[in-house]
């Protein structure tokens, strides 16, 4: 098997763990939502999800950049390494991992602070910063995916970084707006 | 390029992502409260492996890029990816280990007191983000003039 073949089966695992992961914790904060409490073993299941989304953000940063040094030792140059949609890619998988980041800094504690508490409207002050890191992340996972296997996109990096934050604006808003709007029924 | 030189690019680019992630990992531990064994433990690999990159990187930058690799991007379309990002990086990055031996210090020396001190939290939560941001900083620099060699 070529190294090339190992990179792309990590890469692979990577944005499994990843994608999964984001979308089960986003389903399981839904059904939250929609139960009108936070509980316990809820929130232990989005600190489990947490960690596989950054064993697979691991996992793709190893093999991502294990792409670019097989392009350097093999000189593939420019037409390769400086592709729009590389860097696009690039740089949403930095967007993910900021945004986790800011989950763990802001989100896990206001959701910590809610376990078993019924949503109230101290909550709905402070969801704006977990309906929206949340539509980031679920966003930024599927577009880098998609971005990724999408070999014959033929975009420049500004287009294709237009669309990810129209993606990225109009996520938030609804999120908002259907987050605040489950709280409220 | 000879086994050696490829070997050395790459343990110069995988111990300084194992830096980074090592860091960053010093930083979800400092937001969470982590204990302060993990802490330690991953303040010091980190450490172990930007100097780790920093020596691989060094070889590898005064032995063979300078002759071999420099004069390719020079003469190529993106000259600038030399002329400007490794002249940049190769100045900028000798912030990463000092402040990650830093960082390891202030975490091996203050022991408990950095989970008490909200200051002391502060501080060393900023610092962590500082060699990560940096970290990243300085990877994609490293890709960018790689990606201009042909």
């Amino acid at each position: 098997m070529s190294w090339y073949a190992i990179l792309i089966i990590i890469h692979i695992i990577g944005a499994i763990l990843g994608v999964g992961a984001a979308t089960a914790s986003d389903i399981t904060f839904l059904k939250s939502l929609k139960k009108g409490v936070f509980s316990k073993p809820g929130f232990n299941f989005l600190k489990k999800m947490s960690s596989i989304v950054w064993l697979g953000l691991i996992f793709s940063a190893f093999s991502g950049i294990g792409f670019f040094i097989f392009y350097r030792l093999n000189f593939l140059g420019p037409a390769v390494s400086y592709s729009p949609r590389l860097w696009a890619h690039l740089t949403i998988a930095l967007v993910v991992f900021f945004n986790g980041l800011a989950m763990h800094w802001k989100v896990f504690p206001v959701l910590e602070s809610f376990i078993d508490k019924p949503f109230s409207l101290d909550f709905i002050k402070k969801s704006k910063i977990v309906f929206s890191t949340g539509a980031i992340s679920i966003i930024s996972w599927y577009f880098t995916f998609v971005l990724g296997a999408w070999h014959e996109l033929n975009l420049s990096y500004l287009g294709i970084m237009s669309v990810y934050f129209l993606l990225i604006l109009g996520g938030v808003l609804i999120a908002n707006l259907i987050g605040k709007r489950i709280i409220h029924l | 390029m000879s086994p050696l030189f490829q070997n050395f690019l790459i343990l110069h680019v995988l111990s300084g992502l194992l830096g980074i992630v090592s860091f960053a990992a010093v930083l979800l531990g400092l937001m969470k409260n982590a204990s302060l064994r993990k802490l330690k433990i991953t303040s010091f690999f980190g450490l172990l492996a930007f100097l780790v990159s920093w020596f691989y990187g060094g070889y590898y930058y005064a032995i063979y890029y300078g002759d071999k690799v420099k004069p390719l991007i020079k003469a190529g379309r993106y000259s600038w990816a030399h002329n400007v990002i490794m002249e940049t990086k190769e100045h900028i990055f000798l912030f990463l280990p000092f402040l990650a031996a830093v960082l390891f210090l202030v975490i091996w020396l203050a022991g408990e007191d950095i989970n008490k001190e909200q200051k002391l939290k502060k501080g060393t939560t900023a610092l962590a983000l500082s060699i990560v941001i940096l970290g990243i900083a300085i990877t994609l620099m490293g890709l960018a003039i790689s990606g201009a060699a042909q």
